[in-house]
C-alpha cells in the first residue's frame, strides 16, 4: 500500500510540477514534497496525473468518480479527482458514499480482539462477567427440540454457534430431544425408521464439528445429551465421543434401510444404495470412535449382532449369541420366525434392528451414563464445583425460527389463495394490473420457497394443495410475463 | 385468467418443448444475461448486472423493448437479486480481494514446501469437473506449489466424466504437483476418479466405494458398459498401484478377503479364501475410514490440515490461501475459483429447464403474431434466450452433451428464427 500510495504522489506531484515548470529528482521522489504538491492543487485544475489502477468513489445516486483517496476520516474523504486526465482535489461525505473502491488491495490487516475463553470478556456476557470465578468453565446449553429437519434445521443451529461463539465456552452440551410423530402429530414407534435423514445430519454435523472449532480457534468439548434421538436424529449423538443418556433416553428409527427402495431396480444396484448409505453412517461412527457394528445393527435387517462382556467392555460378535461364553443378542436375522412379532414390536422389544435404550447404550459404550439433570451431568463432567452456565440465545434464536416457519406457511397459502381469485379480465389496463399482481404474488413464493428451502426440500415445509415447485412457478410467471407484452388495448 | 389455464398451458408448451419449428430475422449474437433483480415494490427487473458494490447495482434491462442501460438501484432498493449462472458477472469484493491476494509469487524461502486444497464436490461432470481443474494448473505452476490435495465430497455422477478427470489427474496434474486425495465422501464414480491417484488419505468420517454403474430406475447397466468400465478401472488401479480385487468389489457383488504377510503386505482375493474378510458374497463394498487404514488402502486418517501435513510427511507446508471463519483450510484463489464454478453449473442445471422454456413460450409466442412488430418482439425475446442457452452451453460443455445440444441445433434455431421474421 505505502508503495502504490508513493506511485501516486510521485505521480501526482510529477504531474503537479510538469504544470508549474518545476522538475528534478529530488522534489518528485520525496513523499512530503509530493504531498505538499498535492495539497497546492486544491483549487485547481491540473493535466497529466495518471493511475494504473485508480481508486473510485461510489455514490450512493450512483455516481462514479475515480482518482485517488488522499485522505479518509470516519466521516469524510478527500479525493483526488481524475476527469479525462484532469485533476483536482475534493473532500467529500462518507454519508453519501456507497463504497470506496480501491486500486490496489493493501496489506492492511483487520484488526480484531479475541475475548478469553469462557466469555469472561465479553461484554454482552453479564454471567461471565458477573462470575465468582471467572476461571470457572463455560458451559453453554444448545436444546435441539421440535421436528428433526424442519425445527432442527441446519440456519438455525448455525445462528446459533454465533452466539456460542460469543462466550467462547469451554463445553456445548447439546440437548437431544426431537419429535418423533407422524405427520399427523401421533407418536411414531420405536420400529418406524427414516433413513434417509441421514442427510439432514451431513449437513448438522459439520456446524459443529468443523465450524464451531474454527470460528473459535479451539475445540471446546461438545457433549451429546440423548432424551430422544429417534430418525435421522439418531445419527447426530454417533459423531461425538462423550454421550449421555437420560433414563428413557433412545436412539434409533433407522433401521429401514433395506426397504428404501422396495423391489425396484436390480438388486445389485440396491445393494449398491444400501452400501454407500452405511458407508457414511459408518464413517460418522468412526468419528465419534464407536464400533460401526452398532451402527449396522441399527439400521440393517437381517444383520446378526451379540455381544459379551470381557474385562468390563463390551465385545461385539457378528453371530447368534454362544451362551457357554455369556453372550447376548442384540439382533437376530429377522427371518422366518425371527421376525420381530406385533407383540415385541407393540412392547419396543424388537430385535430386527437395534434401538439404544439407556441401558444397552451404556453397555456397548455409547453412553458414558445416565443423567436426568443438567447437574448430574455436570457433576458427570466433573465440573458440578466449578462452572458457569452461559444463559445464551440459542433457546430464542431456535424458537424464532419456528415461528418463521409456521408465519411462512400462513404466507405461502395465503399467497397461493391471492393467485388463484385474480381474475385476469375487464380493460386493457385492468388485465394489466391483474397480471402484474399474480406476477408479484408468484415471486413472493418463490422467495418463500427458497428462503426455506433446508425445510421444504425434505418436504417438512406444509405447503398448500396445488402449489408447485419453484421451478414451475418461475415458468408460471415467465408465461405471465408473455400473455402482458401481446395484450394490447 | 384462472391460475388453472395458466397450469394447462404451460403443460403444453413444456410438452411441446421439442417440437420447435419456426423461423427468424438474422440476428447479431447478443450476449445477453438473465440476470434477475427484486425490488423491494415487487418489480423485477430481467437484464445484465454490469456492475455491482455493497449489494447496489447497475443493471442494463429492457421495457417493452425500449433499452435501459447501467440503471442505478440502490442495496435499499434491492430485495434480493438472482445471477445468471451463463453470465460473466463482476466479482464480489471479498471474491477481488482473496484473489488479489494470492496472484503474487513471493520468494520461496529454503525449505518451503508449498500447498493448495482444492475441493471436489456435488456431482461428476457436473460441479465436479475436469474443465476447471484444467484451467487451475497455470495458477497453481505460478505459485510454484508443490502440494495439490483435492478434498472430495461427492455421492458420485456421470461416468463418462471419469475418464477425462483420470487423464488429467493422470497425466497433467501428477508430473506437476504432489497430488493427493482427502477423502470425506467419494462414493461411485468420485471413488473411481479419486483411484486414479496413489496417495489417498481420509477424514475419520471419510467413506469411497459404490461404484456400481445404474441408470434409471435402479437398473445396472447392461453387461458390455459395465466389462468396458472394469477393464478401465483394472487399468487404472495397475497405474495408482491398488489391487484390482478392491474395486471389483467396489463395482460389482464379489467377495473381498485378504491375507497379511509378516512384512505387513497385504494380498487380496475376490474371493473369501484370505484370512480376513473384508466384504462378503453379494454385497458392494465401501470402504470406511478404519477399514482403509487398516488394509492399508489409505495412507493415513486426517481430520485436519495440521494431522494431513504430518502425514504428508512434511514438518511444516505454506498452504496458500487466506484463513476464513468456519473454513478448516485457507481458501486460495483455484478454491475460489472452483467454488464459483460450483456455484455457477449449479445454478445454470436448476434454470436450464427453465431457459428452455421461456424459449419455446417465445417462439410459441412469435409464431402466434399476426403483427410484425410483435412477432419481431416475441423473436428478438427467443433470440435472447437463445443466447442465454448457447453461453450456457459454452461454459458448461456438459449440458451440449447431455441434450445434444449440437452446433448445428443453434444454426437451425437461429436459421428457424430468421424465416420467422420474413414471414409477411
Amino acid at each position: 500500500m505505502n508503495t502504490q500510495l508513493n506511485r501516486v504522489w510521485t505521480a501526482a506531484a510529477v504531474g503537479l510540477l510538469a504544470v508549474i515548470g518545476m522538475t528534478g529528482a529530488a522534489a518528485a521522489s520525496s513523499p512530503t514534497a509530493a504531498v505538499s504538491a498535492v495539497s497546492g492543487v486544491m483549487t485547481g485544475v491540473l493535466s497529466g496525473v495518471s493511475f494504473d489502477t485508480p481508486d473510485q468513489l461510489i455514490f450512493k445516486d450512483g455516481r462514479i468518480i475515480s482518482g485517488k483517496v488522499l485522505e479518509e476520516t470516519e466521516t469524510q474523504v478527500r479525493f483526488l479527482v481524475v476527469v479525462a486526465g484532469i485533476s483536482g482535489e475534493q473532500t467529500y461525505n462518507k454519508a453519501d458514499i456507497l463504497a470506496i473502491e480501491r486500486g490496489e488491495v493493501g496489506d492492511e490487516v483487520e484488526a480484531t480482539t479475541t475475548p478469553a475463553r469462557g466469555g469472561v470478556d465479553h461484554p454482552d456476557n453479564p454471567i461471565a462477567a458477573d462470575t465468582a470465578d471467572e476461571n470457572a468453565p463455560g458451559v453453554y446449553v444448545l436444546e435441539l427440540t421440535g421436528k428433526f429437519g424442519r425445527d432442527i434445521a441446519p440456519t438455525p443451529i448455525r445462528n446459533t454457534i454465533k452466539d456460542i461463539a460469543k462466550y467462547r465456552p469451554e463445553y456445548v452440551i447439546v440437548v437431544m430431544d426431537n419429535t418423533w410423530e407422524t405427520a399427523r402429530g401421533d407418536e411414531r414407534p420405536d420400529f418406524a425408521a427414516e433413513f434417509d435423514q441421514f442427510r439432514i445430519t451431513e449437513e448438522i454435523e459439520p456446524i459443529l464439528t468443523k465450524e464451531l472449532p474454527e470460528i473459535l480457534g479451539y475445540n471446546p468439548k461438545v457433549v451429546v445429551w440423548v432424551k430422544t434421538a429417534m430418525g435421522g436424529a439418531a445419527f447426530l449423538p454417533l459423531n461425538f465421543d462423550t454421550v449421555y443418556f437420560s433414563s428413557d433416553g433412545k436412539m434409533g428409527g433407522i433401521g429401514n434401510l433395506t426397504e428404501l427402495f422396495g423391489s425396484t431396480g436390480t438388486a445389485i444396484v440396491r445393494e449398491k444404495q444400501f452400501s454407500l448409505r452405511m458407508g457414511r453412517a459408518r464413517g460418522m461412527a468412526v468419528r465419534g470412535g464407536y464400533d460401526t457394528k452398532i451402527v449396522t445393527a441399527m439400521a440393517r435387517v437381517g444383520y446378526v449382532l451379540s455381544y459379551r462382556i470381557e474385562r468390563g467392555k463390551a465385545v461385539l460378535v457378528e453371530a447368534m449369541p454362544n451362551s457357554d461364553l455369556g453372550e447376548f443378542l442384540l439382533t437376530d436375522n429377522g427371518e422366518g420366525e425371527n421376525a420381530d412379532s406385533v407383540r415385541a414390536l407393540a412392547r419396543g422389544e424388537g430385535n430386527d434392528v437395534l434401538t439404544l435404550d439407556a441401558k444397552i447404550a451404556g453397555i456397548l459404550g455409547v453412553s458414558k451414563g445416565q443423567v436426568d439433570e443438567l447437574d448430574d451431568l455436570l457433576y458427570e463432567l466433573e465440573i458440578e464445583r466449578s462452572h458457569k452456565v452461559i444463559e445464551g440465545k440459542s433457546k430464542r434464536l431456535m424458537e424464532r425460527w419456528g415461528g418463521e416457519l409456521v408465519s411462512a406457511e400462513r404466507s405461502l397459502r395465503d399467497l397461493w389463495k391471492q393467485v388463484g381469485e385474480i381474475q385476469v379480465q375487464g380493460e386493457y389496463r385492468e388485465r394489466q394490473a391483474a397480471r402484474a399482481r399474480q406476477m408479484q404474488i408468484i415471486t413472493k413464493i418463490i422467495l418463500i420457497l427458497e428462503k426455506y428451502d433446508e425445510v421444504y426440500k425434505v418436504r417438512l415445509l406444509k405447503i398448500p394443495d396445488g402449489l408447485p415447485p419453484v421451478t414451475q412457478l418461475e415458468i408460471m410467471h415467465e408465461q405471465l410475463r408473455q400473455d402482458q407484452m401481446k395484450d394490447r388495448p | 385468467m384462472k391460475i388453472k389455464g395458466i397450469m394447462q398451458r404451460l403443460t403444453g408448451v413444456i410438452a411441446g418443448l421439442t417440437l420447435v419449428s419456426v423461423m427468424l430475422l438474422a440476428t447479431t449474437g447478443n450476449a445477453w444475461a438473465e440476470d434477475k433483480v427484486y425490488l423491494k415494490d415487487g418489480r423485477v427487473l430481467e437484464g445484465e448486472i454490469i456492475r455491482e458494490v455493497n449489494g447496489s447495482v447497475w443493471i442494463t434491462y429492457s421495457i417493452g423493448g425500449v433499452e435501459q442501460k447501467g440503471a442505478f438501484f440502490a442495496s435499499g432498493l434491492i430485495d434480493r437479486i438472482e445471477r445468471d449462472a451463463t453470465g460473466d458477472l463482476p466479482p464480489s469484493e471479498s471474491l477481488q480481494a482473496a484473489k488479489a491476494s494470492t496472484t503474487k509469487v513471493s520468494p520461496r524461502k529454503p525449505g518451503e514446501h508449498r500447498g493448495v486444497v482444492i475441493t471436489l464436490e456435488g456431482m461428476v461432470g457436473m460441479q465436479f469437473s475436469a474443465t476447471p481443474l484444467e484451467e487451475l494448473i497455470p495458477w497453481l505452476e505460478e505459485q510454484d506449489v508443490d502440494v495439490v490435495v483435492f478434498k472430495i465430497k461427492s455421492g458420485g455422477g456421470y461416468a463418462l466424466e471419469v475418464p477425462i478427470l483420470h487423464d488429467l489427474l493422470y497425466n497433467e496434474y501428477k508430473p506437476r504437483f504432489r497430488t493427493v486425495a482427502w477423502i470425506e465422501t467419494a462414493i461411485s464414480a468420485a471413488a473411481m476418479t479419486s483411484h486414479i491417484l496413489e496417495e489417498i488419505y481420509f477424514m475419520p468420517e471419510g467413506n469411497y466405494g459404490a461404484c456400481t454403474m445404474w441408470s434409471g430406475a435402479l437398473q445396472q447397466s447392461d453387461e458390455y458398459s459395465t466389462e468396458k468400465v472394469i477393464m478401465m478401472m483394472e487399468k487404472v488401479s495397475a497405474k495408482a498401484n491398488h489391487p484390482e480385487a478392491i474395486m471389483r468389489s467396489m463395482q460389482l457383488g464379489y467377495p473381498l478377503s485378504c491375507n497379511q504377510n509378516q512384512n505387513g503386505d497385504f494380498t487380496w482375493y475376490n474371493s473369501d479364501e484370505g484370512e480376513f474378510l473384508v466384504n462378503p458374497k453379494d454385497r458392494i463394498l465401501t470402504f470406511d475410514s478404519e477399514q482403509a487404514a487398516r488394509f492399508k488402502f489409505s495412507k493415513g486418517t486426517a481430520d485436519n490440515l495440521d494431522e494431513l501435513t504430518k502425514l504428508l510427511g512434511y514438518p511444516e507446508v505454506n498452504w496458500l490461501g487466506e484463513h476464513v471463519a468456519g473454513e478448516i483450510f485457507p481458501i486460495s484463489k483455484a478454491e475460489l475459483e472452483m467454488r464459483e464454478w460450483r456455484k455457477g453449473i449449479t445454478t445454470a442445471e436448476e434454470k436450464f429447464q427453465t431457459y428452455f422454456v421461456k424459449y419455446n413460450m417465445s417462439i410459441g409466442n412469435a409464431q402466434s403474431a399476426q403483427d410484425i412488430t410483435e412477432r419481431g418482439m416475441f423473436v428478438g425475446q427467443a433470440r435472447r434466450h437463445l443466447a442465454v442457452i448457447k453461453r450456457a452451453v459454452k461454459k458448461f460443455p456438459i449440458f451440449a452433451l447431455l441434450r445434444n445440444l449440437t452446433p448445428e441445433w443453434f444454426a437451425e434455431q437461429q436459421e428457424m428464427l430468421r424465416d420467422l421474421m420474413r414471414q409477411p
